[in-house]
């Protein structure tokens, strides 16, 4: 599971170095994010109005505007493409098969532009876990299974050792009266839980015992008899 | 056996009673230690006894060190403190060496306020703050400064005591010869 995610994680590196440095050809990046089943809109670096326009994903036509012709849309946007003026492109409700690398080819334009569109879900409340060692307790936070462009952040008054972007540890010096948020964010969501830390403490481990006042007790009735024999006998 | 009317009574054992009225093994008196100290006793008795109560409210604690040293405290403050109430205001105290019931009230109500002080801050610091547990404090709080107050005011009554014993007794009464 750990080697499947680091290998992800190094494929989605890489991809993203060649889309930035974009050694495709003559071409200029821009990252564009959607979120899955809203509309996103790719618009052209240049602000023009474009007489023709060939919008490519891949190396698949997927709309085009020609003068006087009737906007065309292929595949999977045939019904969920459109088209403007400017050469706005907008798909209606996102899909993950959306998800890539856009092309604009115009005879206005004297070079194609490029557009890498990533399709992310709305992120849903981060599932909080904790734990309780005796002493610490160490939080978790699950903010979403796309782990891309996901950020973790953690919301505590007091002092904290962050373990891993997603897991922290509180000392025992922390009062646990108190209560632990994790925001998660991606570029088209937010979200957050929070955990009440006292939650975390078993029951068991919180139940009092009150030998103490044995030891009182006996303390007292120490005090007692040195004093009587003072005050009394001596 | 005549004269037996005219020699009993004098020769009969006096009651406590009839010494000191009211103050039998039964009686109770607040004129003890003194009319400032015996309300200032009273106080600590029932502060220490709340602080004591509000404290064993608590069911739950995550920190517990402060809650049982807090325990301790209260509990044996609040057995302290009616021992010497006890001693004070009964007749209790006509039998014991005064001087020495004095001294250990002095360092009982020094140490007690000084261990109540620092066991009302540690119970602060470590408390989950629940109302139980901050009535416990505010009451410890307030109990140490009590025993505190009650320690100054000991101190300073000694101290006039003995400004003012000092020219009652001077140096050539005792060379005098009793006979002379």
């Amino acid at each position: 599971m750990a080697t499947e995610f680091f290998v992800t994680k190094i494929l989605m590196g890489f991809a993203l170095g060649l889309i930035t440095f974009c050694n495709l050809g003559n071409c200029e990046l821009v990252e564009i994010f959607g979120l899955m089943s809203s509309n996103v809109t790719l618009s052209p670096l240049q602000k023009m109005e474009f007489k023709d326009i060939t919008w490519k994903k891949g190396k698949n036509k997927v709309a085009e505007r020609r003068e006087n012709v009737q906007d065309s849309f292929f595949g999977p946007f045939e019904k969920r493409g459109r088209l403007d003026q400017s050469g706005n492109f907008t798909i209606l409700n996102l899909m993950a098969s959306d998800e890539g690398q856009y092309e604009i080819e115009s005879l206005s334009l004297t070079a194609s532009e490029t557009l890498y569109l990533y399709v992310l879900e709305k992120l849903l409340q981060p599932d909080l876990y904790c734990s309780f060692d005796g002493e610490n307790i160490t939080v978790s936070c699950n903010g979403s299974e796309d782990s891309r462009f996901l950020n973790y952040e953690w919301l505590f008054p007091g002092s904290y050792v962050i373990m891993s972007p997603s897991k922290v540890l509180l000392r025992n010096a922390e009062d646990f009266q108190q209560t632990i948020s994790c925001v998660t964010r991606n570029p088209v969501s937010t979200n957050e839980s929070s955990l009440f830390l006292k939650t975390c403490v078993p029951e068991k481990d919180q139940t009092r015992h009150r030998f103490t006042l044995i030891g009182s007790v006996l303390f007292v009735a120490f005090i007692t008899v040195v004093l009587y024999r003072t005050t009394v006998l001596g | 056996m005549d004269n037996g009317d005219v020699y009993n009574p004098t020769t009969e054992d006096v009651p406590a009673s009839a010494i000191v009225p009211g103050r039998s093994s039964c009686s109770f008196s607040l004129a003890r230690p003194s009319r400032l100290r015996a309300p200032v006793k009273l106080a600590e008795l029932v502060l220490s006894l709340v602080a004591f109560i509000c404290e064993e409210v608590v069911s739950r604690c995550t920190r517990c060190g402060g809650l049982y040293f807090f325990e301790f405290v209260s509990c044996s403050a609040f057995l302290l403190s009616l021992l010497v109430v006890i001693v004070y205001c009964t007749s209790l105290y006509d039998r014991v060496d005064q001087n020495k019931v004095k001294k250990s009230d002095v360092y009982i109500t020094a140490i007690t306020g000084l261990m109540f002080l620092i066991a009302s801050i540690t119970f602060a610091c470590t408390s989950d703050g629940t109302s139980p547990e901050t009535a416990a404090v505010v009451f410890g709080f307030l109990a140490s400064t009590v025993f505190l107050i009650d320690f100054g005011l000991l101190k300073f009554e000694n101290a006039r005591k003995s400004q003012t014993r000092k020219p009652e007794v001077p140096q050539t009464t005792l060379t005098q010869p009793l006979n002379g």
